[in-house]
């Protein structure tokens, strides 16, 4: 686990490492010592043959050449024997970690292991759990039974055997909450604690292995979805090849134009297929909260940015309101494209001459005034809560979308976010939309654990809103506070 | 990670959280009914249809043995203030985890009688339906089992939206039944599955309005923001 220590130890006699639990260095000293034992004799060995090959071959007198190397090997072997002892004495031979508690050693080495680790007692109540399994499954508090953070029929049963003595079989978990993840449990059989009481303890083991479990039906979906949705440019364009090839063989005008309509059709595949792959993308990751900052309104202007030239030409105005300081836990690009998508839906569906609004606020905690707060859309419209927003009293960024455009019935508002879905007789069939945008937005807001909810009036438009939960910021100097929310700093030695 | 508090009497805490892990038990016996009810329609596996009949029975038998402990204690330790609350609110839950056994009994029944050919293009909504129902289960049996009072608050108000796809898969087989009275029989079995769900929906907010009884002492629909969020949308009281 940690060469460097290992290396240390085998060319110094005698070097402590007692103290260096967290090295975890278990195979290396116990076998060192017999192994620097034969090593110096076999060294010791040969090193005496060459002094013999020497002096013979400088022929110095035979008995006194023989002295000369039994002293030698004598002082090698005491020496030998010395380093041994020492070792002995220090260490016993035994495990160096011995100067430690069983129960301080046990939480400091799962705290260390790369993998989340629950410890039970017998009636099956979490002890300890460390860092990457309490943020696995949401463990906040010891003492509570382990069904409490883990809810499957088989679980009770495993427990069982395993207090039993029993060595459990494996047992794959499926959470629905707050994403759809599946999670292995491997459990041991039943361990006594070695400090006379006879109490039990059994260790959990957990793993995330959603991506093996949905990697393959995700791929099945993907395949699917590409190749019906790539079916019909498909056809259409093999049908203007087979007219450039026939009828339009010698007529240049109606060339320039299929050739026209083809390109188009190829850009509509290309965008497709982008969109698919990056709906993929998230889709891989959308279990794992994202760890780093992202900043919203820079997130916004850069996609006004992008949809400016979109909106000069259809004569809509963008504006925007802003909040100066907005981080909040989240992957920047990601967040920059799903404003890009929001607003540049909200352009193509505007009419000439209308405002799109994009207003970015700011509010302490969560109430239920606070989607849609900017909007514009009055308050009777049909709302629909695609992910459900975070009701946790922590301060909140929202930032709503508000177009001018034909709006739709609350007939389809269930259906909005889902895959291919186009709202008959909207303009995203004219404007070079793939039916995939809000779902891409769906995916990215449902990744970073952030509300979004939309609104609707036929005639008046549309409304998004997203509700991103805000890290707290240190006012004083104006810096995101690391690790809010995931405590991590408990002390093990209150364990057992 | 904080300690938890320790009772005076050690078995009685142990008898509390017994009552818990058969809650959990419970909660997760019925959640998979669900979800397999739905598979079931969905794939037309009348051997996974029986099964979902079949555990219905130790989901009776699981809220009868919670029914039991939880009388225990109320006999015998005589609980006080959230120990209380605990106890009862661990049977009234039982008992809503029972019915919606029930219910997905039902769904897996209607699913066993479902050879319509028809059943297969329109089962679309019902499995959404049936994804949207178990989450919002899932999230109350969460709350609940955690003793936090907003996530309930959360996921009870996640209800609306169960709602407004019942309608608009109402609507949806509706429209089908109109166009082509072929299809009448697995609509109605289709509409018996989503009216159904449906009720499940309501069974998980009743169990977020028991965890947010339990853990605060007062009732869900006196929290301010659920007032708020009425004077807002007045036709929200439905929820």
């Amino acid at each position: 686990m940690n060469p460097p220590t290992a290396k240390i130890s085998a060319t110094q006699p005698g070097i402590e490492i007692r103290n260096d639990a967290r090295n975890l260095d278990l195979a290396e000293p116990v076998a060192a010592p017999q192994m620097r034992g034969s090593e110096l004799i076999v060294v010791s060995l040969f090193a005496g043959m060459a002094l013999l090959a020497l002096m013979v071959l400088s022929r110095v007198p035979v008995l006194l050449g023989l002295g000369v190397i039994a002293a030698y090997l004598a002082a090698v072997l005491t020496y030998a024997r010395m380093a041994i002892s020492r070792r002995e004495a220090s260490g016993g031979g035994a495990l160096p970690l011995n100067g430690l508690s069983g129960a301080k050693f046990t939480a400091t080495l799962s705290d260390n292991l790369p993998q989340a680790v629950v410890v039970l007692d017998s009636k099956g109540r979490v002890l300890h759990a460390n860092p990457l399994a309490q943020n696995l499954i949401e463990i906040d508090r010891i003492g509570r039974p382990f069904g409490v953070y883990l809810r499957d029929p088989e679980i009770s049963d495993r427990l069982a055997e395993a207090l039993a003595g029993y060595t459990p079989e494996p047992l794959m978990v499926h959470r629905e909450v707050p994403t759809e993840s599946y999670i292995s449990c491997l459990f041991s059989a039943a361990t006594k604690i070695e400090d006379g009481s006879g109490r039990v303890i059994v260790l959990v083991v957990l793993n995330d292995v959603t991506e093996l479990v949905l990697g393959g039906q995700r791929r099945a979906d993907f395949l699917a979805n590409a190749s019906h949705e790539l079916k019909t440019p498909i056809a259409s364009m093999l049908g203007y090849i087979e007219t450039l090839r026939g009828h339009a063989k010698d007529d240049p005008e109606a060339q320039a134009r299929f050739l026209g309509i083809m390109a188009g059709q190829a850009e509509r595949m290309q965008r497709l297929i982008s969109d698919l792959l990056s709906l993929r993308r998230i889709e891989q990751s959308e279990h794992i909260a994202p760890t780093e900052t992202a900043d919203l309104d820079l997130s916004v202007r850069a996609a006004i940015e992008s949809v400016a030239p979109l909106a000069d030409r259809r004569g809509v105005k963008l504006k925007y309101k802003r909040k100066k300081r907005s981080i909040v836990p989240g992957h920047q690009d990601e967040t920059i494209q799903l404003c890009l998508n929001l607003i540049e839906n909200a352009t193509k569906l505007s009419p000439e001459g209308a405002t799109v609004r994009i207003t970015l606020s700011h509010f302490d905690e969560w109430k239920p005034s606070v989607p849609f707060a900017d909007g514009y859309l009055p308050e009777s419209a049909p709302t629909r809560t695609i992910n459900p927003p975070s009701t946790v009293p922590l301060p909140l960024y929202t930032i709503t979308i508000s177009d001018e455009g034909p709006g739709f019935s609350a007939a389809h508002l269930p259906r909005v976010g889902e895959r291919f879905y186009r709202v008959a007789g909207d303009l995203s069939s004219k404007e070079k939309g793939t039916g995939l945008g809000l779902a891409i937005v769906k995916h990215i807001a449902r990744r970073h654990r952030a509300g979004l909810m939309v609104r609707s009036a036929p005639g008046d438009g549309t409304e998004f809103c997203i509700i991103y939960r805000a890290r707290e910021v240190d006012d004083a100097r104006g810096v995101p506070i690391e690790g809010l929310g995931t405590d991590t700093g408990k002390s093990p030695d209150k364990l057992f | 990670m904080a300690n938890l508090a320790n009772h005076t009497l050690s078995a009685y805490d142990v008898d509390l959280n017994k009552l818990t892990t058969a809650l959990s038990d419970l909660g997760s016996l019925v959640e998979a009914m669900v979800t397999d009810a739905v598979r079931a329609m969905r794939t037309r596996d009348a051997e996974l249809a029986r099964s979902v009949v079949h555990r219905d029975l130790a989901a009776n038998r699981l809220q009868a043995k919670i029914d039991d402990d939880a009388m225990r204690i109320l006999a015998l330790r005589n609980p006080m203030a959230t120990d209380l609350r605990r106890t009862v609110g661990a049977i009234r839950v039982a008992t809503d985890l029972e019915r919606i056994g029930d219910l997905a009994e039902g769904i897996a029944k209607r699913s066993l009688g479902l050879s319509d050919p028809y059943a297969r293009e329109l089962v679309g909504g019902v499995v959404r339906m049936g994804r949207a129902v178990k989450a919002q289960l899932a999230k109350a049996l969460d709350a609940f089992l955690r003793e936090d009072p907003r996530a309930a608050l959360q996921a009870w108000m996640g209800d609306g939206e169960i709602d407004t796809l019942y309608n608009s898969i109402l609507r949806e087989l509706l429209t089908h039944m109109m166009a082509d009275p072929a299809r009448i029989n697995a609509c109605t079995a289709l509409l018996f599955a989503a009216k159904n769900l449906e009720r499940i929906g309501d069974h998980a907010s009743n169990i977020c309005e028991h965890i947010y009884f339990t853990s605060t002492g007062a009732q869900l629909i006196e929290d301010p923001t659920v007032r708020e969020l009425r004077a807002r949308q007045p036709d929200a009281a439905s929820l």
